[in-house]
């Protein structure tokens, strides 16, 4: 047989596999919205901290962060760093969210937030803001797994099929089993990553220059040795400044814990110790970033000059790696797009319906069947609006995911004040993050504009959106006391 | 941003105050949450300006890793160090759930 088809049969078993494990937790889940979207709130700390910890392993952690490595050297680190404080706040925040959802019935973000803001077009808003930053998201997943196949191939598979099939096996435990399919693939498969994200970091430096220290003398040796200097360079091969890697690491770490799909887990763990035990052990799922970049930092010196997203299979390709295990990387790097990609879809069609269709047209969904029945059909055409752009656009998705960094961070002003502020009012939260969002996008698309060139327009859109929350809470008139004291006391 | 927490009245809400803790937060509690939050900002800004510029050299390689690099991952193994102690502190304090 040859490689390619070895490769392949792995990439077969994986998929097969995974496709078990993720219809048969369905089979025993309750049929209520609250078993499909936060699994009967049931989820243990080991299976919590897969899922959660899955969500770093992204196709673009697998296959961007190497390539950042490769060709932006230090800026990498950018990656683990705002990891370090992006999880913190679930700590405090997270258990207070789970016990109000058991005792008010939340299951997504949206649904707290527009319950204490007593607002229903933040619900919408809320909304429309997620599906619309999870389609991007998922298209990069999608095109990350159809990527692998058909360069693993050489182009037999090619980016359509693989896309195709991969997301075709999400699509059908999502459908079937909810979040709990979600939680049980995802153990699999980030247990299967570690195992070959450590095997690749280690073998690779070893491999090409006889160690990880050894690879380092080399590249400082060389002329990249400007690389290993933080924080790194741009796309463009300059020295990044020290305020866009600072004010970037701030905003992904003050966005990360708002994540629409990350914050919802916090309904399907089973107790605050689960929840607050998987933010204590996140670090150690954050660790195997580590490896990750020594992949790409294996590259600069014995390969130059490749396309920093095609880094990974490319070494594939290049080193002598036995045929079986390329299969076993290949799987790995699907599974690193699945196990995001799954959690996405799940939760974009979950907001879609409870946060955006049922607030707008309340009474309609009268019975949790209807309401599930309309998910499932949205978990299909979402899947397929992002498989259309993952095929059929050359945008820069990674640019556009980034920069999504900045408006989700407009959230974290909201959740805090709901938990922490007790004159937080409703007009306010609008007032704060409609404003936040405005001046946020403003900078994203016009850089120029900026006072301090480099600065992460997320900062801008938080400078405008705390003053006006503030400003507007205390010039409307306080909540009602009963709600504000359930979220304060929480 | 006067910590309050046992006013249960109108007051609360009307005040403008941050509260928190909520009602009934020990004071050992809460002096391990306020040296939570302590460490939490030095751990965010060694990975800023201006701690993180002095730390940003190739030179030495800690374990194999530039400087730069083992500075980031000290980092997270310190978050990851108050976090394990605040948990233990927390789980000593309510031992069921």
């Amino acid at each position: 047989m040859e490689t390619w088809q070895i490769t392949l049969w792995i990439c077969a078993g994986y998929l097969l596999v995974t496709l078990v494990m993720g219809v048969l937790p369905g089979l025993r889940v309750s049929k209520s919205i609250a078993g499909y979207v936060a699994a009967d709130r049931s989820m243990s700390f080991l299976v919590m901290y897969f899922v959660l910890g899955a969500s770093i392993f992204s196709s673009f952690a697998f296959l961007g962060g190497p390539g950042w490595a490769y060709s932006r050297g230090a800026a990498a680190y950018y990656i683990i760093a705002y990891g370090v404080i992006g999880m913190v706040p679930f700590y405090f925040f997270g258990p207070r969210a789970r016990r109000l959802g058991e005792k008010l019935g939340f299951v997504t973000q949206a649904e707290l937030l527009a319950h204490r803001y007593e607002s229903r077009f933040l619900s919408v808003l809320l909304a429309i803001l997620s599906v619309a930053v999870f389609i991007p998201y998922l298209t990069l997943q999608m095109k990350g797994a159809g990527l692998i196949l058909s360069t693993i191939t050489d182009g037999r598979v090619s980016l359509e099929v693989g896309a195709a099939v991969t997301y075709g096996v999400v699509v059908i435990y999502v459908l079937t089993s909810g979040v709990l399919g979600v939680g049980w693939t995802n153990t699999f498969q980030g247990l299967f990553m570690m195992v070959i994200a450590w095997f690749l970091g280690l073998y690779l430096p070893y491999k090409l220059y006889g160690g990880v220290g050894d690879m380092f003398t080399q590249i400082a040796a060389s002329d990249h040795a400007d690389m290993l200097i933080a924080p790194g360079l741009t796309r463009g091969g300059e020295p990044w400044a020290w305020a866009g890697f600072s004010s970037a690491v701030l905003i992904s770490g003050i966005g990360f814990s708002m994540w629409p799909h990350l914050f919802m887990k916090s309904y399907a763990a089973v107790s605050d110790r689960a929840l607050r035990l998987t933010v204590v052990m996140y670090p150690t799922f954050q660790l195997f970033l580590v490896p990750i970049l020594l992949i790409g930092f294996s590259g600069v010196i014995a390969y130059p000059g490749v396309e920093p997203d095609s880094i990974v299979p490319f070494l594939l390709t290049q080193v002598d790696l036995s045929p079986i295990l390329i299969g076993l990387v290949c799987a790995g790097t699907l599974a690193a797009s699945m196990s995001s990609g799954d959690s996405i879809l799940h939760s974009a069609a979950s907001i879609g319906v409870c946060d955006g269709l049922a607030k707008i047209a309340p009474g309609v969904f009268k019975d949790d069947r209807l309401e599930r029945l309309v998910i499932r059909i949205l978990v299909v055409v979402l899947a397929a609006i992002a498989y259309y752009f993952a095929v059929g656009t050359e945008v820069s998705l990674v640019a556009l995911l980034l920069g999504a960094y900045g408006g989700v961070a407009q959230i974290f002003p909201l959740m805090f004040a709901a938990f922490y502020w007790p004159r937080a009012t409703g007009a306010g939260a609008l007032a704060g993050l409609l404003t936040g969002i405005a001046v946020n996008t403003l900078f994203l698309v016009r850089p120029d504009l900026s006072p301090i060139p480099g600065m992460h327009e997320g900062i801008w859109g938080l400078a405008a959106n705390v003053p006006v929350f503030v400003a507007v809470s205390l010039m409307t008139r306080p909540q009602a006391t009963e709600r504000v004291r359930t979220y304060v006391e929480a | 941003m006067t910590p309050s927490g046992t006013k249960h009245d109108d007051e609360a809400v009307s005040s403008a105050k941050l509260e928190l803790f909520p009602p009934g937060t020990t004071p050992a509690k809460r002096r391990r949450r306020l040296l939570f939050l302590a460490v939490y900002v030095l751990a965010a800004a060694l990975l800023i300006w201006p701690v993180y510029p002095m730390f940003s050299g190739i030179k030495p390689l800690i374990l194999g890793l530039p400087l730069s690099f083992a500075w980031v991952v000290f980092a997270l193994l310190v978050m990851f160090a108050a976090l394990l102690l605040l948990f233990r502190a927390d789980e000593r304090e309510t031992p069921k759930d």
